[in-house]
């Protein structure tokens, strides 16, 4: 019988990160959130001018019905506790009234909104603002940890799209791109305070948490990124730097946005974009649910539904309000869904830790955004920084990505919402992590992927050695070493490629044909190292040393295991409705080795057409829960089954309802569904890491 | 003698002192030095600069803020938000101050971008055409040249066209353009059409290259004059016409500086009836 797993099962406890006692700006702690779970109940306060030929900069405004407010948002329908208003109220003239009474009782004010360079502030809506001392200041002393931050909003997605290639010239290195992101980002957190939150839309929520300035990372998701592409960085972001981390559900797509409140679509039109608002226009709602369970089962500590739209503007309703009835306005589709995912969350309070054993090891510079996105939609493909053209280590990253997330690169350019969304064939088990992670994160994991222009080398090499002697997993290219490691490899790098069209896989004796591509020739050292795919030649192209400590390490020759550039007869160019080529493809033989090495990580085992699966590790080794989520138009059918185990007993948590245990479960997830599983093994099925 | 200089950056990690003698013994009369090199050095750093670039005869061609400053990350000349484009002023004003320790004369800007929200084309013309007439005033009394360049990606005034009609409403006498070539041709514009447009307003041109091809992206990338879509002929046509208008090779390479330098000077030298 094989060994248990071990694997780590703990959330991230920003309290225990090194240096956390001596940080200037603290990130929020699970005690600043009481221990619990939180919803964005409240984003528009009611402000009305006052005077608005003011001679100062802003028109006298204050903010209206504030109690009546709150109330309605917070008491007789239970949205939440965390606020997260627009800016201006910061400049009405009752806004210390605001802040005491939100500080009464005891709500939070998180991400507060609005800041868009170059606007000017005397709108009291996007606007380049900056919030007085005494006004933050203020904030801190009556809310204290009530108080998360100002919003660093969108703003890696405004910076791509309309300010990285204003910088002159062009960077010629990653490390220059990378100075000029920071440029724009301290001008950004000095203007806020240097007291923020995230709300990311893009893969660079790492480096947010590396100014050392943010509170809380998040991610503003539905169609801006493929979510759980988003969700790899910014768990990985939030692991590696010891933050918390929440999600912000849009009900925007290109085209417009959910108004459940609407009859029918309606067309607006803004600077030269026109778009719809309506009941059919932007995210579904059947989206927007499965968004809301995973941002649950990502571990998000809080989570915020939509701009706008949890009550009717023109249907009320009867509560009984101490005892009185009242009239109030009904919820919408969306106020519904989130009381209903509260609910969820209260009756479900032990959801355990995701389980992502795999890491993704990216380069500190790399900027790696994916091929095509939302910054500017439509806008020139395979860009890093937003101002460098991919190399091919970026292509690998890609094309590593198309394979675990199949379609990931459609998100936002098909209509029918692909890509949002994906199977994921391998689970979804994988962190992105930077090369600055620290050994103690590092070896919470039990393997590791280095994608990219990364190198194999110095500091790198030594936290991997060490890895791998703690049982850690390797996975690595050739063209990613640089220094001598034999040890660790069992191989020894020629220093001279070649071209190869062909690969046998040695176990089966399968002969596999390839697109041209350059493999790099390596000598074994080790005579234990297993050889997983040669050439006719008998060169080895993949190895795999098995360390004493049950570590594995697999070697590609392959250069990032990608064929050489393929040649297109028209340039690639990015277009709404249609796939966006690679202008090189991942390997057979490594998609034949590595993926499915990769699945074995995976506690469960799905036997079915392809879906979306996550699983949570929970404080007892016997007990899991599965997520299961169809991103398709048919009901999707299927068994689960526990490696090692037999189902003692499941509970469908969407239903309450118990589930016949055994061998497997069978399964129906209905189409545009999710549904999340308590499974109890028949014995242990994992041990725990300790640190 | 027509001005033929190097910018400074290209050059990262030299000492100045090693340097100057570089370009000296290169060919070069003059280099051109960043805005933000100048903010940061201080009077008495900047005399001693001037001494040893006098040493090997070398004058600064201009001092450049485009490539220091980029919009909302530094400020802009076109900001709708009053105190930040006053900000910006200021330091402007505090560049030509120090200008004059160094003897240069010609300080390069360019407008934009305009604001993403509330403000209208017309509203960014009007701050712009603002900003200018108060530089161009302040500069006069110490004998600087404003010289506005077009710049590809800080949106709209990105074509010589814009330049032309900003120096016409300023109308003042030491505000004049520059172009760089690879910005020209980056913005769709021909280089020729870009002259012809300018005429005798353009007194500064920036030489470097782009890659333009289907399905690359469009980069600032200041590449060798070698090395892009503008061809030698190209340069020719531009240099053959362009009198004794200062010239500075404004490029960045991955390769050595020092060779990446002389070829350029080669095909400047190649294409220009004076400098040769």
């Amino acid at each position: 019988m094989n060994k248990l797993p071990v694997v780590w099962n703990k959330k991230v406890n920003p309290v225990d990160y090194p240096g956390f006692t001596k940080r200037k700006v603290k990130p929020i702690t699970w005690e600043d959130l009481e221990n619990q779970f939180h919803t964005i109940a409240l984003r528009h306060l009611k402000i009305e001018k006052i005077d608005s030929s003011s001679t100062q900069s802003f028109p006298k405004c204050r903010v209206v019905n504030i109690k009546e407010t709150l109330d309605l948002y917070t008491k007789i329908y239970d949205f939440g506790r965390v606020i997260a208003p627009m800016w201006s109220f910061i400049v009405a003239e009752n806004f210390r009234e605001v802040v005491d009474e939100i500080a009464r009782r005891k709500l939070y004010i998180s991400n507060i909104v609005g800041y868009v360079p170059t606007c000017i502030p005397s709108s009291l809506y996007w606007a380049e603002y900056k919030p007085p001392l005494e006004v933050h200041e203020y904030l801190l002393e009556k809310l204290g940890h009530r108080f998360i931050g100002w919003e660093n909003g969108e703003q890696d997605g405004r910076y791509v799209a309309g300010y990285a290639k204003m910088f002159c010239p062009a960077p010629l290195t990653r490390r220059q791109a990378y100075k000029y992101f920071m440029e724009y980002f301290h001008r950004l957190c000095n203007d806020l305070q240097n007291y923020l939150v995230s709300q990311s839309t893009l893969t660079f929520p790492h480096y947010f948490a590396h100014m050392g300035n943010h509170r809380l990372l998040g991610a503003e998701i539905g169609a801006r990124l493929c979510v759980p592409l988003l969700f790899a960085f910014l768990r990985g972001a939030g692991k590696q730097y010891g933050i918390l981390w929440f999600c912000d559900i849009s009900l925007w797509n290109h085209w417009g946005y959910f108004d459940p409140d609407r009859e029918e679509n309606v067309e607006f039109k803004e600077k030269n974009h026109r778009y719809m608002a309506g009941p059919t226009a932007g995210l579904s709602l059947s989206l927007l649910r499965r968004l809301w369970y995973l941002g649950v089962m990502y571990d998000c500590v809080m989570i915020g539904l939509g701009e706008k739209g949890h009550l009717s503007h023109k249907k009320t309703t009867i509560r009984a309000i101490k005892g009185e009835p009242r009239k109030v306005p009904a919820l919408t589709a969306i106020g519904k869904l989130q009381l209903e995912g509260m609910n969820w969350v209260r009756r479900h309070p032990n959801r355990g830790t995701m389980y992502t054993p795999i890491a993704l090891i990216l380069d500190f510079y790399t900027g790696w955004t994916p091929p095509r996105h939302y910054y500017p939609w439509g806008g020139e493909p395979y860009m890093v920084w937003g101002n460098m053209p991919y190399q091919k280590g970026d292509h690998q990253i890609d094309l590593f990505f198309r394979e675990i997330f199949p379609g990931y690169e459609n998100c936002s350019y098909y209509r029918d919402e692909r890509g949002i969304l994906t199977p994921t064939p391998y689970g979804d088990i994988f962190d992105v992590l930077l090369s600055n992670v620290p050994d103690f994160v590092l070896n919470r994991y039990n393997a590791v992927v280095m994608l990219g222009e990364i190198h194999l080398k110095g500091d790198v090499l030594e936290k991997i050695r060490k890895f791998v002697e703690a049982g850690g997993s390797l996975v690595v290219f050739a063209n990613q070493l640089q220094e001598d490691a034999d040890d660790l490899l069992g191989i020894r790098l020629l220093k001279s490629t070649r071209e190869c069209d062909h690969a046998i896989l040695t176990s089966e004796n399968l002969v596999l044909r390839e697109p041209t591509y350059t493999m790099h020739k390596m000598k074994i050292i080790d005579a234990n190292i297993n050889v997983l795919a040669i050439t006719r030649h008998r060169e080895p192209l993949v190895t795999c040393k098995k360390h004493t400590s049950d570590g594995e390490v697999l070697v590609f020759a392959a250069d990032y295991g990608l064929s050489d550039r393929l040649a297109f007869k028209k340039p690639i160019f990015n277009e709404c409705e249609r796939p966006l080529p690679s202008p090189y493809q991942i390997l057979e033989h490594v998609r034949a080795l590595l993926l499915p090495w990769l699945r074995n990580f995976n506690l469960i085992k799905i036997i079915g057409p392809p879906i979306q699966f996550l699983t949570s590790v929970t404080e007892d080794p016997t007990r899991l829960l599965v997520t299961l989520c169809n991103n398709d138009v048919l009901p999707w059918f299927g068994y689960i089954r526990i490696k090692r185990a037999k189902i003692a007993r499941a509970v469908n948590w969407m239903t309450d309802k118990s589930l016949q245990g055994g061998s497997y479960i069978s399964i129906k997830v209905p189409p545009h569904d999710i549904v999340i599983l308590e499974l109890h093994a028949d014995r242990p099925i994992v041990r725990f890491k300790e640190e | 003698m027509t001005i033929i200089s190097i910018n400074r950056w290209l050059f990262t990690n030299f000492p100045i002192r090693r340097l100057t003698r570089i370009l000296s013994e290169i060919g070069f009369n003059a280099i051109e030095l960043a805005a933000r090199d100048i903010l940061k050095g201080s009077c008495k750093s900047l005399e001693s600069l001037r001494k040893c670039l006098d040493m090997y005869g070398l004058e600064v061609s201009a001092i450049n803020a485009v490539t220091s400053f980029v919009p909302y990350i530094h400020g802009s000349i076109s900001s709708k938000i009053p105190w930040r484009r006053e900000k910006f002023l200021r330091l402007l004003e505090n560049i030509i101050e120090k200008m004059t320790i160094l003897g240069c004369t010609r300080l390069i800007i360019s407008p934009g971008r305009q604001a993403e929200n509330y403000q209208t084309l017309d509203e960014a013309w009007r701050a712009t055409v603002k900003s200018l007439r108060h530089l161009g005033k302040y500069a006069m009394q110490y004998h600087v040249e404003i010289l506005l360049e077009p710049m590809p990606f800080r949106t709209p005034f990105i074509y010589s066209r814009n330049i032309l009609r900003f120096i016409n409403e300023v109308a003042q006498l030491n505000v004049h353009a520059a172009i760089d070539t690879g910005h020209v041709r980056l913005a769709g514009e021909s280089l020729k059409s870009a002259m012809k447009n300018l005429g005798d307003l353009l007194r500064y041109v920036h030489l470097s290259n782009v890659r333009i091809e289907p399905g690359r992206p469009l980069l600032d990338e200041h590449r060798p004059l070698y090395d892009g879509s503008i061809s030698p002929d190209e340069y020719k046509t531009l240099l053959s016409e362009i009198g004794d208008i200062p010239l500075a090779i404004n490029i960045v390479t991955s390769e050595d500086p020092i060779i990446c330098a002389r070829k350029c000077l080669r095909l400047v030298r190649e294409c220009h009836p004076i400098v040769s």
